[in-house]
């Protein structure tokens, strides 16, 4: 009898303790990233069975819970997989953005200074001044096209050194996801499965929740209480205490076309375009929809520009009578500068790419299209397959085995021996090889034709001609591109629309999934964060009744002297 | 609903940041002027915005070809008015000399000389240079003048001047000869609109109608005459002129709408009538003041199309100024208002942010 009372009030002490623990606990936490507050399950010891009936024995603790959902934390991974997703992808194409809008470094101010100077030439053909300027003009639009193309490989290396520091930290957050399924394993083993590890659950939660930032996965809880984590379509990135690890490669043929690697063991999973959500979806998303395009879009412009002028230019005749010669670097013949074909490793044979300007009207410049272009070998049956991959358009070859498509023609003069693939760019890099041929300004060809002396009969220079710079300066607003529906500059503004607009919309994707995670943050801290004024309200609550536990201890004594003093 | 210290914590100051960011954003308006600080802020009005950014330039451009054309154009107009007075006072001249009778020898050789001179005043106005030393009326050759001043050596019919008033075929006989090219140059005025900045030698000096009066019978009493037909340019009108009042027969073309003249069958019985030259002169002199005149007008309807385009262009530019400032400029009255508005609740999200934050039930705990 007495040692049961001394014994309730024991119970009491040290379930007040350890609500003050917890409560100290939870107090202690409030800052920390991921932390679910705990609290103590206090239930009434079993009761004493009387004559007179059962006697309370008391109170325990049954285990110690954390404030957990499954389902608010599988939401909140989800939304901050989309929202950081979103949010990098815009940061990225808002870089673009200001690139090609500001006056400063955008191609429209050059390209006008360059037109206006042909007009000058036009003006007065005769002036070397005005010559002079016009091949200034040329430098300097040169200059901005490289400039421009040099910007946009600046940011494709920025964003495949952000790819490799993301997968670095993916790699450091599955391993320890592992380490800390073993040790929960082993502490709910310790606990006889009873109580759970509930800070070693929280920090796993958190590194996954981390882990989500970066690439979106999917989580399957096992009875033994470790997580299996799967990425992409399945893959399995962690399994029990064993994690895979993602890899970035150099892309085959373009080694600046970095690939996403699973690595398990010996074996190389190529997961690039399986993966969804986080920063490595949103940069490869950036990549593809936004990188690739403008600078597609961009070397479109510097092709239209070399074929429309350079066509023009030839047709006229310079200060000395002469015919007039490329302005640009040449673009006709088999593979000029401007395109460029890569093969894929442990291809065979050679391809060749020209700008198509046998027909009528120079059709290339308004068929170009700014996208690449692969093209397949199947040795087995001896046939070529041309695939557009903005869109994935199959062509199939003419019957010279040639492809004459989209202002291009792609040959193969040695056929490939084994199965090969071939990556075709003709216009990718274009603007960064754009270059002037020609140095001295008489050799602008701005005459339409030649005259006649008068006396001699023979063919003489006229220096006043300006028929060839009029039809020059007419090319500004030609619509010679995109089908013959934009000139030179309305496809420049297209990729600045573009851009313009992905971004635009990115932005409004981002701000909406922004408010979609805010509220996933705010229903789990509802639910699982700190509350100051809780927690003071808790700990007096605890005091009260740690005092009131060891009053009754004291009381006890209290009985217990009486009675001694009764008997004595 | 419970709220958790660190929510509270991440809401206010959450709240704090956006109001921050959009008054960066209004700042950044207010300080550029701009409406659309990237084409992301809206897409459709920056595509507008360079499409009219190029029109607007490129309608400048038109304006300046209009200036270059303009300043030929005058410059022309001014030599042609130099060459009109140049034929007036040929006239003059031509009706004083034609009274022979009257004149003394000296008086003759006063007007000879004027005459003269009045060629080469001529000479140098078409060889007129516009203001970057090209020659105006050389057509595409403007690097060569458009007659040779002292002439060149090609076949024409002459005065023989064994057998003065008979004439004889002389293969380098010294005319004026147009160097020059025919073709007129275009400049750009307006999207679809070009115009000429100048008319070649060719058709402006050259092909002069003119007449000859032949004596087609020198025994009949009085002898007949007939009046033939033949073009010259200006040039040779003048020196012919002089030539007359020298007493000499004019310097004919070897081809062109002049039947033979003489020829050896004809040599005796058609002889150019030498007192009858001065009057023929007037007669050409008129046919080449009435060419200047049509020229000088032709280009004053030009100078006219350059001041209706250019007003044309003007307005153009003016209406897509201020549709592009419609499209793309801030409303400065709204942005001000806006950024006011936005100072406001930045102070009140802080002000609820430290209010807040200053609750605590520890404060009460003693």
């Amino acid at each position: 009898m007495s040692g049961s009372l001394f014994s309730i009030g024991v119970s009491g002490l040290q379930l007040a303790q350890m609500g003050l623990n917890t409560t100290s606990h939870n107090i202690a936490n409030v800052n920390t990233a991921g932390f679910s507050r705990q609290r103590v399950e206090q239930v009434e010891r079993n009761p004493f069975f009387t004559g007179g009936g059962f006697l309370g024995q008391g109170t325990e603790s049954s285990t110690v819970i954390r404030y957990f959902d499954n389902f608010l934390s599988q939401e909140l991974r989800n939304s901050a997989s989309s929202f950081t997703e979103l949010d990098k992808y815009h940061a990225l194409a808002g870089e673009v953005d200001e690139l090609l809008a500001d006056a400063s470094v955008g191609l429209q101010p050059v390209l006008r200074d360059f037109f206006d100077a042909v007009h000058e030439v036009a003006d007065d053909p005769a002036s070397l001044p005005a010559r002079q300027v016009l091949l200034s003009a040329s430098e300097n639009l040169m200059g901005r096209f490289q400039a421009l193309g040099t910007q946009l490989e600046a940011m494709r290396a920025r964003a495949n050194s952000d790819l490799e520091s993301a997968v670095a930290d993916v790699n450091t957050y599955a391993d320890g996801i592992a380490e800390l399924n073993s040790r929960i394993v082993f502490e709910l083993g310790r606990g006889g499965g009873v109580h759970a590890p509930n800070d070693l659950l929280d920090q796993r939660d958190q590194l996954l929740a981390q882990l989500a930032e970066k690439v979106n996965v999917k989580t399957i809880e096992m009875a033994d209480g470790s997580l299996n984590v799967f990425i992409g379509s399945g893959q399995s990135l962690v399994q029990g205490a064993n994690a895979s690890h993602l890899d970035v490669l150099d892309g085959d043929p373009d080694p600046e076309q970095k690939e996403i690697a699973l690595v398990n063991g010996a074996s190389t999973t190529i997961v690039t375009n399986l993966l969804d959500g986080g920063l490595l979806g949103g940069i490869r998303d950036f990549v593809s929809q936004v990188l690739d395009p403008a600078q597609n879009e961009l070397g479109r412009v510097a092709t239209g520009l070399v074929l429309e002028f350079n066509a023009q230019h030839r047709l006229g005749y310079d200060l000395q009578g002469d015919t007039g010669i490329d302005f640009f670097t040449s673009a006709l013949g088999a593979n000029p500068p401007y395109a460029t074909v890569m093969a894929t490793s442990g291809s065979t044979g050679s391809v060749t790419v020209a700008y198509d300007l046998t027909t009528v009207g120079n059709l290339a410049p308004a068929e170009l299209q700014a996208s690449d272009y692969r093209l397949d070998y199947v040795q087995s049956t001896g046939t070529f397959s041309l695939t557009r991959l903005s869109d994935d358009f199959r062509f199939t070859p003419n019957a010279t085995g040639t492809f004459n498509v989209d202002g291009l023609n792609i040959a193969a003069p040695t056929v490939p021996t084994t199965d090969s693939q071939f990556l075709i760019r003709p216009v990718h890099d274009a603007s960064n090889r754009i270059g002037l041929a020609i140095a001295d300004p008489r050799d602008i060809a701005a005459a339409e034709s030649l005259g006649t002396d008068p006396i001699t009969l023979a063919p003489i220079p006229l220096v006043g001609d300006n028929g060839n710079a009029l039809k020059l300066a007419a090319l500004e607003t030609k619509k010679s591109m995109l089908g013959g529906s934009a000139s030179l500059e309305d496809t420049y503004g297209q990729l600045v629309s573009n851009v313009g607009s992905r971004t635009h919309s990115a932005q409004i994707n981002r701000d909406a999934q922004k408010v979609l995670h805010d509220r996933s943050v705010a229903n789990r801290e509802e639910l699982a964060g700190v509350n100051l004024d809780e927690e003071a309200a808790n700990l007096l609550n605890y005091q009260r009744a740690y005092q009131a536990s060891a009053q009754v201890v004291a009381t006890i004594n209290s009985v217990f002297d009486i009675l001694f003093d009764a008997v004595r | 609903m419970r709220v958790s210290n660190m929510l509270a914590q991440q809401l206010g100051v959450d709240a704090i940041l956006n109001q921050q960011a959009r008054m960066t954003k209004t700042q950044m308006q207010l300080s550029s002027g701009m409406r659309v600080l990237t084409p992301a802020d809206d897409p459709a009005a920056a595509t507008r915005a360079l499409d009219l950014q190029e029109a607007i330039r490129v309608t400048t451009q038109y304006q300046d070809n209009i200036a270059a054309a303009r300043n030929r154009l005058t410059t022309e107009d001014s030599a042609l008015d130099y060459g009109t007075n140049v034929l007036q006072r040929a006239r003059e001249l031509a009706i004083q000399g034609a009274n022979q009778g009257a004149l003394t020898a000296q008086d003759k050789r006063a007007l000879e000389q004027e005459a003269r001179q009045l060629l080469s005043e001529m000479e140098s106005i078409v060889n007129t240079v516009d203001s970057n030393g090209d020659y105006l009326f050389s057509g595409y050759r403007t690097d060569a003048k458009a007659y040779d001043p002292a002439g060149a050596p090609v076949a024409g019919l002459e005065p023989n001047p064994a057998a003065p008033p008979a004439y004889v075929q002389n293969a380098a006989s010294v005319q004026y000869v147009y160097q020059g090219e025919n073709s007129q140059r275009l400049l750009q005025i307006g999207a679809s609109r070009t115009i000429a900045d100048g008319d070649p030698g060719s058709s402006v000096f050259e092909d002069i109608p003119s007449v000859t009066t032949v004596t087609t019978d020198a025994t009949a009493t009085p002898p007949t005459t007939a009046s033939r037909a033949f073009s010259q340019n200006i040039l040779m009108v003048l020196r012919n002129f002089a030539d007359a009042l020298a007493g000499k027969s004019p310097t004919l073309p070897d081809t062109g709408a002049l039947p033979p003249l003489v020829d050896t069958a004809a040599l005796s019985t058609e002889q150019i009538d030498a007192d009858d030259t001065i009057q023929d002169s007037i007669t050409n002199l008129d046919a080449a003041l009435e060419q200047l005149l049509n020229t000088r007008t032709t280009v004053g309807a030009r100078l006219n199309a350059l001041d209706e385009q250019e007003s044309l262009n003007e307005k153009f530019i003016l209406d897509s100024k201020s549709f592009l400032s419609d499209t793309q400029d801030l409303d400065y009255a709204e942005a001000i208002g806006r950024f006011n508005l936005e100072n406001t609740a930045l102070q009140a999200a802080q002000q609820a942010y430290v209010k807040v934050q200053g609750l605590s039930l520890f404060d009460f705990i003693r």
